[in-house]
């Protein structure tokens, strides 16, 4: 006999345990965690691949390195005729020309679908055929003279009957977790963009004055 | 991912829109503006150091990719 008090399966109670908090904080972290790590590794090649470092006592110094550019004019001659390009040379910050942006976690998809299914059902299926048959036959034979007497007689009987009960239980629960993480480029701090801004304006050409030799812009 | 960098052209403060991994390879930029002729390429002399910070931001790139996945 099925258990017809075997209630559906509480949705409220499938939902409950579910550490809805860590599912989604836990790939938050993750990302966070990640991006500092990432910010780490560039700070470490902007110092170690950029800058010459030179170490005093409790001081570290980090100079930029330099990579040499040549600058490349036309002239024209007074007649209008070109002329031999003038090349000049100049220094540049590596930092300048080096792609450099924050790469980061920018986006983190945390998608969570649960499917608790349940259903119950309960087929009774009864049936019953009863079949009686009866057959009788009498016949009598009575006869006086020399006593004779007969009789004979029948009868038949069947009976049938069948009953069928089926009881369906079903549960089931899935359960799809799935994490996107994306890393993309990030606009750089503005302290960086300051600093590489101030390296690349020094790259104009610093002219000389006549009368002295100090440099003046 | 964009690997075009800009800086102030020496001659008019205009900008000069480079390519890292061209520049290693020799390829010279002009400046965007129109009134300037001016071009920068890379000295022979700072090949070395440049193609090598460039291959180690690669690797940085690669590293920051993996350490997402």
């Amino acid at each position: 006999m099925p258990d017809q008090n075997r209630a559906l399966v509480s949705m409220a109670q499938q939902f409950s345990g579910l550490p809805i908090k860590s599912l989604i904080s836990a790939p938050l972290l993750a990302g966070a965690e990640a991006n500092g790590k990432m910010a780490i590794m560039q700070t470490q090649f902007l110092l170690s691949t950029c800058f010459n470092n030179t170490s005093s006592e409790d001081t570290t110094n980090y100079t930029p390195i330099m990579i040499n550019m040549t600058l490349t004019r036309s002239v024209v001659k007074p007649d209008g005729s070109a002329g031999e390009p003038v090349t000049t040379r100049f220094d540049l910050p590596l930092l300048t020309i080096m792609p450099l942006n924050s790469l980061a976690v920018d986006n983190v998809d945390v998608n969570f679908e649960m499917e608790v299914k349940s259903s119950f059902s309960n087929d009774k299926e009864t049936s019953q055929e009863s079949e009686k048959a009866a057959e009788g036959s009498f016949s009598a034979k009575v006869g006086w003279g020399c006593f004779s007497a007969e009789v004979s007689g029948s009868v038949s009987a069947s009976s049938k009957s069948s009953s069928s009960e089926k009881s369906h239980y079903e549960k089931s629960n899935s359960a799809k977790y799935t994490i996107n993480a994306h890393a993309g480029q990030l606009p750089l701090p503005e302290g960086v963009t300051t600093i590489i801004q101030a390296f690349s304006q020094c790259i104009a050409p610093i002219q000389l004055k006549e009368s002295s030799a100090a440099p003046s812009e | 991912m964009n690997d075009h960098k800009a800086i102030d052209c020496p001659v008019c403060s205009g900008k000069i829109y480079i390519q890292p991994n061209l520049l290693v390879q020799g390829v010279s930029f002009s400046c965007s503006n129109p009134d300037c002729d001016a071009s920068i390429a890379l000295s022979n002399s700072s090949y070395s150091v440049t193609n090598n910070a460039l291959n180690e931001l690669e690797k940085l790139k690669q590293t920051s990719l993996n350490l997402n996945s």
